[in-house]
């Protein structure tokens, strides 16, 4: 699925710096680089492929800055990832698992720990992260075991595998991205141990006719999250549990106000540096329920 | 023992949107980063300002972590969502596209002061009042 990119290079007077974003998002930039360069700056601005009809406006604005030697060009799309893999060592992660970034060179885990060999790749999910690391904590004390499990906006599929490694019957995981589900494919194809997973590419929308869920994880930011939740509530299980991570500690508010609007009882909350994560239960719906009963302090309980 | 700094990246990114794809692919890649993990992060911290560019200054340390800081967004930006008008006017003598109060523009010039190369309100002020006029927008009291 490699793409290319346009690349319009310029060099500005460094005292438009602050103007830069408020030029650019007149239009569908996918962003830019920034580089000192004495009493200039020297910007690399990127558009994706298909937004090229662009690239002479984009030109326009930066002259209009006050740009000189103002360029365009094509941009290959890399495997970027591919410095950051070079030095990935494998890690225990909470008191269950080894997360090991080499499949063609495994290291075997510490006796106990579960191997799950996961390549950091441009899939989400590489065990590093803290909203992950939160997950596979959290899982830990969920009983898992005979299960059905269903990992929304799987990425790598790192959460799936470790379902599955705990001994859920069934796993099911998808996202809307159909890269990271190739790559979630590949990531099943070289574990250790056969750990079977199901993964699609679609939306929620996908599973409607299925049985419900006994367990739901979801590490996906606020504002990917809150509109899946109703979804959510109805394909889980009367009495199943949802884990949600991949929000920071300071939408926890927000986020639980949601969830109880959504029919989420919030039973647990933990906190990994400035992240998140919550394990809530099918409440009552509507507004006013599920509210969290009589937690602890979240800080108390990390 | 403190982490030794190997070097700074600024990009500016869409606010909510970033991707393993240029800017932030080559950026970060080539310092060793995990790129995915940064986006999620930037990601989560951006996500109500959907609509925007934001600045970014991401510290590199030699261990191949990292550190960043988001910037405020542009004070367009912040002057369109206040007069909940969709972009600036073409024509800013001419052609009004919305209004603000002057609270509202106090608020923006709060926000925006840690950015601005001045530290007092009263010339941050001028600064917002100054780009709503060159986008069209009235100030009122």
């Amino acid at each position: 699925m490699s793409a290319d990119y346009l690349a319009i290079t310029c060099r500005l007077p460094a005292s438009v710096e602050d103007d830069l974003a408020s030029t650019l998002d007149r239009w569908p930039v996918l962003g830019c680089q920034v580089e000192n360069a004495g009493a200039e700056i020297a910007v690399t601005v990127f558009i994706s492929e298909n937004e090229s009809g662009a690239v002479a406006s984009v030109c326009e604005g930066l002259a209009a800055l006050g740009g000189r030697e103002i360029g365009a060009g094509r941009f290959a799309e890399q495997d970027w990832l591919a410095e950051y893999r070079r030095h990935a060592v494998p890690r225990p992660i909470g008191t269950l698992f080894w997360v090991d970034p080499h499949p063609e060179a495994p290291t075997p885990p510490p006796a106990g720990r579960i191997h799950l060999v996961v390549e950091p790749r441009q899939a989400f999910g590489s065990g590093s992260h803290e909203s992950t690391r939160l997950v596979l904590l959290m899982m830990e004390s969920l009983p898992l075991a005979g299960r059905r499990v269903l990992d929304v906006g799987t990425g790598s599929g790192i959460l799936a595998l470790a379902a599955r490694s705990l001994g859920a019957s069934q796993v099911v995981g998808f996202d809307i991205d159909l890269e990271a589900v190739c790559i979630a494919h590949q990531t099943v194809a070289v574990q250790p141990r056969r750990l079977p997973v199901a993964l699609f590419a679609g939306s929620t929308a996908a599973l409607a006719a299925r049985p419900a869920f006994d367990v739901i994880l979801a590490n996906l930011i606020p504002a990917e999250a809150q509109p899946l939740l109703a979804d959510l509530r109805s394909l889980l299980a009367p009495a199943g549990v949802l884990v949600l991570s991949g929000l920071m500690a300071d939408q926890l508010l927000a986020s639980e106000e949601e969830l109880a609007r959504c029919g989420f009882a919030v039973e647990g909350v933990r906190e990994l540096e400035e992240w998140a994560g919550l394990v809530c239960t099918a409440g009552a719906r509507g507004p006013g329920s599920g509210v969290r009963k009589g937690l602890p302090d979240p800080a108390a309980i990390r | 023992m403190a982490k030794k700094i190997t070097g700074y990246v600024k990009l500016q990114i869409p606010a909510g949107q970033a991707t393993p794809a240029p800017p932030v692919g080559p950026a970060l890649g080539q310092h060793g980063l995990n790129i995915m993990d940064f986006c999620k992060a930037f990601n989560a911290k951006t996500q109500k300002l959907a609509g925007t560019i934001i600045p970014v200054v991401i510290t590199v340390y030699s261990d191949r972590t990292y550190t960043f800081i988001t910037k405020t967004p542009p004070a367009s930006f912040l002057l369109r969502q206040a007069a909940a008008v969709e972009k600036g006017s073409g024509e800013p003598n001419r052609n009004k596209v919305g209004k603000v109060t002057r609270a509202q523009v106090e608020a923006i010039a709060t926000t925006k002061l840690p950015d601005l190369n001045t530290t007092s309100l009263e010339a941050a002020i001028r600064i917002i009042e100054g780009t709503a006029r060159s986008m069209g927008i009235e100030v009122v009291a």
